[in-house]
C-alpha cells in the first residue's frame, strides 16, 4: 500500500496541471518530518524520514533548475538536499550492507570521509547527467518503508489515490502532445527531461556555467515552493505506465510492477552505492568538461530518442484489452529499466570494471589465486539458486574477520595455550627464507647457464641430466638401513655428515643442526600431551629450517668452490654428496619425529593418538622441505659442470 | 606471529663495516665484539610497529667479502629497504659506496629505499669519515642518512625503522605495489581488508610512471 502511494504520488506529480494536490501532500510528509526529527534524532525512523524528505526535496530542484534555465544545470541543487541525499546515502548503504560496499570501503583509506566525498562529487554527477532516472527509482527504494511511518496518519494517502484516478487522462494527453510535436525540448523541459529519464544517456549542458548562478538564486528564493514543485520529477515513471493507468483507471493493477521497480531501484541502490564508494572514479569536473564538450551531439540526441521510446509504450496498450494492463505495466518498466540500466552501465563501465578488479585484489588478499573464492563460486554440487553471491561471499568473509579478529588478539595474549603449525614455526626459525634465498641462487644459475646449455658436449650434457635425475628421487628412508633403530646416534650423524662434506670439500658447520638435535632427544619431563605435541613441532621445524640452512649454506659454497679438474666427475660427486645429505638428514627427521611420538605415547592420555598420528605426519611434511631443498639445488649443481 | 606487512631488508658494504652487528643489535639488543664471516647471507628479524600495524622486518644480512658478491647480488632481488653500512675509521669503505649504490641499483627494485649507514660512531677519536661526508653523499644520491654505533646501539632501532617508515610512506602514497612480492613487501596475515593500504588501480599505474 505505502509503495503505491508513493508511487502514485510520482506519477501525478508528472502532471503540471496537478501541483495544487500534490503541494498538499509533500506539505504533509514535509511537517510530519519537521515534527519527529527533533524528538528522535538517533532513531532510524528519523533519518528514514529525512531520506523521504530529502528525496522529496531533490526532485524539485532539478526541476526547478530544468525549468527555470531549460537545461539540465543541476549543479544547481541546493546544498541542503545534498547533504540529506549523503545522509540518507549512508542509511542505504548500511541497510543493504552490500557486499562491495564491505570491500570497497575497507580498502578505501579513511573509508568514510572518502566515500562522502565521493558521494558528494557523484551527487553532481548524477545531477549533471542521466542518473537523473536514477532518484525516482531511489525514492522508490527507500520511501517504501518510510512512507508507511510517514504516513501513517494516511492523511496524505488519501489525496494521492483520488491523484491517480485523476492523472491517467491528462498523461495521456500529454503523452500524445509529445508525439505529435518532436521538437519542443526547449519551450518544455518535459520531454527531454522524459528523455533523460529513459536512460538515453542524452545530456542537456548547452547553458554555460555562469547561466548557473541565476539558477541557484532563484532555486534558493524557491525552496518554499519546493514541495510542489519537485512532483514533476518522476513523470517519467508517470508517462512510461501512463497508458496502463488509463486502461485501467484505478491504482490497484499497480502492485507488481512495483514490486519489480523496488528490485530494481534497489539494484540500481547498489550499483551507485558501488559507484559512489569506488575508487577511481573519474572526476566529475572532467566528467562536466567532456559533456560540455559533446553537449551539442547528445542534445541532438535528446531530441531524436523519445520519439521512438515514447509512443512505443502506447500502441500495444489501445489495442488490448484491460486484463493485459497489468503486462504492459511490466514491460513498460522493464523497458524503463533496461533503458535506464544501460545508460547507467554505459558510463559506469570503467568504473565497474576497476571495482571489479579493486574486489579481485580484496579477495586475492585473504585467498591467493583465488582458489577457494572460485572453488566456491562454481561448485557444481550447489544449485543455481543455493550458489552463492559474491556479495555472501565477502559478507561472510567479513564475519569471519571480525570473529578471528579477537581470536587473533587473544592468541597473541596468551600464545602459550594455541598451538602453532609446522609451517608457521618453520618461518619462525627462518627456513622459509633460507629456502628463498636457495631459490633466488637456484634461478640465478638457471638463468645463466640455460643459453649455454645447447653448446654443451654430450658427455657434459649427459652429466647436466643425471644430475637432474640423481636430485628428483630421494631413498625412501624405509629401505634404508638407518632405520634399523628408532634411536638417533647423534656422533654417527655428525661424522656421516662431515665426512660428507669433507668429500667435496665444503666447510659446513654442523654446530647448529647438532645441537637441534641434541635438545630434540632429551627426554622431556612434561606430561601434558599438548605440551609435549608442542615441543615436538617445534623441534622438528628446528631441525628443519637448520637442514635448509645447511642446503642454503652449502649452495653457496659450492657456487664459490674452485671447480675441480674434472668438471663432470666434481659436479656428479657434489650432487651425490647432497642427495646423500638428504636422505640421512630425512632420515634422522622421522625418527626425530617418531621420539616424539613414543614421547606422547608415554604420557598415556586420551588424545595421544591424534597428537602422536600428527606428528608422524608433520615429520613427512618436514621430509618434503629437504627434497624441496635439493631439488633447488639442481640449478646450483649443474652450473658446475659448465 | 601475525603482521600487517613483512618487509624485506638487505644490508651491504665492505667486510667489516659492522653489518652483521647491527642487526644483532636490532634483533637482540646485544653487541658481539667478535664476529664470524659471514657467508653468504644471514637472517633475521624483528617485529615493528608504525601507525598501529605491526610490521616484520626480515633482514638479509649479506656477506661483504669481495668472494661473495656474485652471490649476494643474486639476493638483492625483491628489498623494500637497504642499509649501505660504511665504518666511519675506515676512509676504504666510504670510498666504496658507489659501487654499492651501483650494484644495489642495478639489482633490485627503483623503489628501494636505501638508508645510508656510518657505523662505528663511538669510536670518535678513529673517525676518518666526517659526518657531513656521509651527508653530502646521501644528499647527492637520494638516500637518508645516519650515523650508528652497533656498540653502544646508538641510532640502530632508528636506522631500521625509519628506513620501514620510508617505505611504509610509499606504499600509502602507491608507489609500492604491495601485490607484487618482487617489491620485497608481503601483506601478512594480519592485513584485514580495512586496513586500508591497498593502492588502488591508479596505483600500479603511478608506479610504471616513476619506472619510466
Amino acid at each position: 500500500m505505502s509503495r503505491s502511494e508513493s508511487d502514485d504520488d510520482e506519477f501525478e506529480s508528472a502532471d503540471e496541471g496537478d501541483e495544487s494536490t500534490d503541494e498538499s501532500c509533500s506539505a504533509d510528509s514535509e511537517e510530519k518530518v519537521l515534527e519527529e526529527q527533533p524528538e528522535c534524532m538517533n532513531e532510524k525512523e528519523e533519518i528514514k524520514q529525512e531520506i523521504v524528505d530529502d528525496k522529496c526535496d531533490t526532485p524539485p530542484a532539478i526541476i526547478e533548475a530544468a525549468k527555470h534555465s531549460e537545461n539540465l544545470a543541476i549543479q544547481v541543487n541546493c546544498p541542503d538536499s545534498l547533504k540529506e541525499l549523503r545522509k540518507s546515502e549512508e542509511v542505504q548503504t548500511a541497510s543493504v550492507s552490500s557486499a562491495v560496499d564491505v570491500t570497497v570501503n575497507s580498502d578505501i583509506p579513511n573509508a568514510g570521509s572518502l566515500s562522502e566525498q565521493k558521494f558528494t562529487e557523484d551527487a553532481k554527477i548524477n545531477q549533471q547527467k542521466e542518473i537523473i532516472p536514477l532518484l525516482p527509482s531511489e525514492i522508490i527504494a527507500t520511501t517504501d518503508p518510510e512512507i508507511e511511518s510517514v504516513n501513517e496518519t494516511a492523511v496524505s494517502s488519501e489525496p494521492l489515490r483520488e491523484n491517480v484516478i485523476e492523472v491517467p487522462p491528462e498523461i495521456a494527453n500529454k503523452l500524445s502532445t509529445t508525439r505529435t510535436i518532436p521538437s519542443r525540448g526547449k519551450t518544455r523541459s518535459k520531454p527531454s527531461l522524459g528523455a533523460k529519464k529513459l536512460g538515453l544517456g542524452a545530456v542537456k549542458l548547452n547553458q554555460t556555467p555562469e547561466s548557473l548562478i541565476p539558477a541557484l538564486a532563484k532555486l534558493d528564493s524557491k525552496e518554499t515552493s519546493e514541495g510542489g514543485d519537485y512532483k514533476k520529477t518522476p513523470e517519467l515513471l508517470a508517462s512510461s505506465s501512463s497508458q496502463s493507468q488509463s486502461d485501467d483507471g484505478g491504482w490497484g493493477w499497480f502492485a507488481p510492477p512495483k514490486s519489480l521497480m523496488s528490485s530494481v531501484s534497489s539494484i540500481t541502490n547498489t550499483i551507485l552505492s558501488t559507484v559512489e564508494n569506488g575508487l577511481n572514479i573519474p572526476e566529475p569536473e572532467d566528467l562536466a568538461k567532456e559533456e560540455m564538450l559533446y553537449a551539442d551531439e547528445k542534445h541532438v540526441e535528446v531530441k531524436e530518442h523519445p520519439q521512438p521510446k515514447q509512443p512505443e509504450p502506447k500502441q500495444p496498450g489501445e489495442d488490448k484489452p484491460a486484463g493485459f494492463t497489468q503486462l504492459f505495466g511490466v514491460s513498460n518498466i522493464t523497458k524503463f529499466v533496461e533503458s535506464t540500466g544501460s545508460s547507467i552501465f554505459s558510463t559506469g563501465l570503467d568504473t565497474l570494471e576497476l571495482l571489479g578488479k579493486k574486489t579481485i585484489n580484496v579477495l586475492q588478499q585473504s585467498d591467493p589465486g583465488l582458489k577457494r573464492t572460485k572453488a566456491v563460486l562454481a561448485n557444481p554440487l550447489h544449485g543455481s539458486q543455493d550458489r552463492p553471491c559474491l556479495s555472501q561471499i565477502l559478507r561472510e568473509a567479513k564475519e569471519k574477520d571480525e570473529i578471528t579478529k579477537p581470536e587473533s588478539a587473544q592468541a597473541t595474549a596468551s600464545a602459550q595455550s594455541v598451538i602453532p603449525t609446522l609451517t608457521s614455526l618453520f618461518e619462525l626459525h627462518n627456513g622459509i627464507v633460507h629456502l628463498e634465498a636457495l631459490e633466488m641462487l637456484s634461478q640465478q644459475c638457471q638463468t645463466r647457464f640455460a643459453p649455454q646449455i645447447r653448446r654443451l658436449t654430450s658427455q657434459r650434457k649427459a652429466a647436466v641430466d643425471e644430475i637432474a635425475v640423481l636430485c628428483s628421487k630421494t631413498d625412501d628412508p624405509e629401505d634404508n638401513n638407518c632405520l634399523d633403530s628408532d634411536m638417533i646416534d647423534l656422533q654417527a650423524l655428525e661424522q656421516n655428515l662431515s665426512s660428507y662434506f669433507d668429500r667435496i670439500s665444503l666447510e659446513v658447520s654442523l654446530k647448529k643442526i647438532m645441537n637441534a638435535f641434541r635438545e630434540g632427544i632429551s627426554d622431556s619431563e612434561d606430561v601434558d600431551p599438548s605440551e609435549l605435541y608442542r615441543r615436538a613441532l617445534n623441534s622438528l621445524a628446528l631441525v628443519t629450517s637448520l637442514a635448509v640452512e645447511i642446503f642454503q649454506k652449502g649452495a653457496e659454497l659450492t657456487l664459490m668452490a674452485n671447480k675441480s679438474p674434472n668438471p663432470v666427475a666434481g659436479a656428479r660427486l657434489e650432487a651425490e654428496t647432497f642427495q646423500s645429505v638428504t636422505t640421512l638428514l630425512a632420515a634422522e627427521i622421522s625418527k626425530l619425529g617418531s621420539h616424539h611420538a613414543n614421547q606422547i605415547i608415554r604420557a598415556k592420555t586420551s588424545d595421544q593418538t591424534n597428537y602422536s598420528t600428527d606428528i608422524y605426519y608433520e615429520a613427512s611434511n618436514c621430509r618434503s622441505y629437504l627434497e624441496n631443498a635439493l631439488k633447488l639445488m639442481i640449478p646450483v649443481l649443474q652450473s658446475r659442470v659448465f | 606471529m601475525s603482521y600487517a606487512y613483512l618487509f624485506k631488508y638487505i644490508i651491504i658494504g665492505d667486510t667489516g663495516v659492522g653489518k652483521s652487528c647491527l642487526l644483532l643489535q636490532f634483533t637482540d639488543k646485544r653487541f658481539q665484539p667478535v664476529h664470524d664471516l659471514t657467508i653468504g647471507v644471514e637472517f633475521g628479524a624483528r617485529m615493528i610497529t608504525i601507525d598501529g600495524k605491526q610490521i616484520k622486518l626480515q633482514i638479509w644480512d649479506t656477506a661483504g667479502q669481495e668472494a661473495f658478491r656474485s652471490i649476494t647480488r643474486s639476493y638483492y632481488r625483491g628489498a623494500a629497504g637497504a642499509l649501505l653500512v660504511y665504518d666511519i675509521t675506515r676512509r676504504d669503505t666510504f670510498n666504496h659506496l658507489t659501487t654499492w649504490l651501483e650494484d644495489a641499483r642495478q639489482h633490485s627494485n627503483s623503489n628501494m629505499v636505501i638508508m645510508l649507514i656510518g657505523n662505528k660512531s663511538d669510536l670518535e677519536s678513529r673517525r676518518e669519515v666526517k659526518k657531513e661526508e656521509g651527508e653530502a653523499f646521501a644528499r647527492e644520491h637520494g638516500l637518508v642518512f645516519m650515523e650508528t654505533s652497533a656498540k653502544t646501539a646508538a641510532n640502530v632501532e632508528e636506522a631500521f625503522i625509519n628506513t620501514a617508515r620510508e617505505i611504509y610512506e610509499k606504499i600509502q602514497e602507491g608507489v609500492f605495489d604491495i601485490n607484487n612480492e618482487a617489491n620485497g613487501i608481503k601483506l601478512g596475515p594480519q592485513h584485514l581488508p580495512s586496513n586500508a593500504n591497498t593502492p588502488s588501480g591508479g596505483a600500479s599505474a603511478s608506479q610504471g610512471g616513476a619506472c619510466c
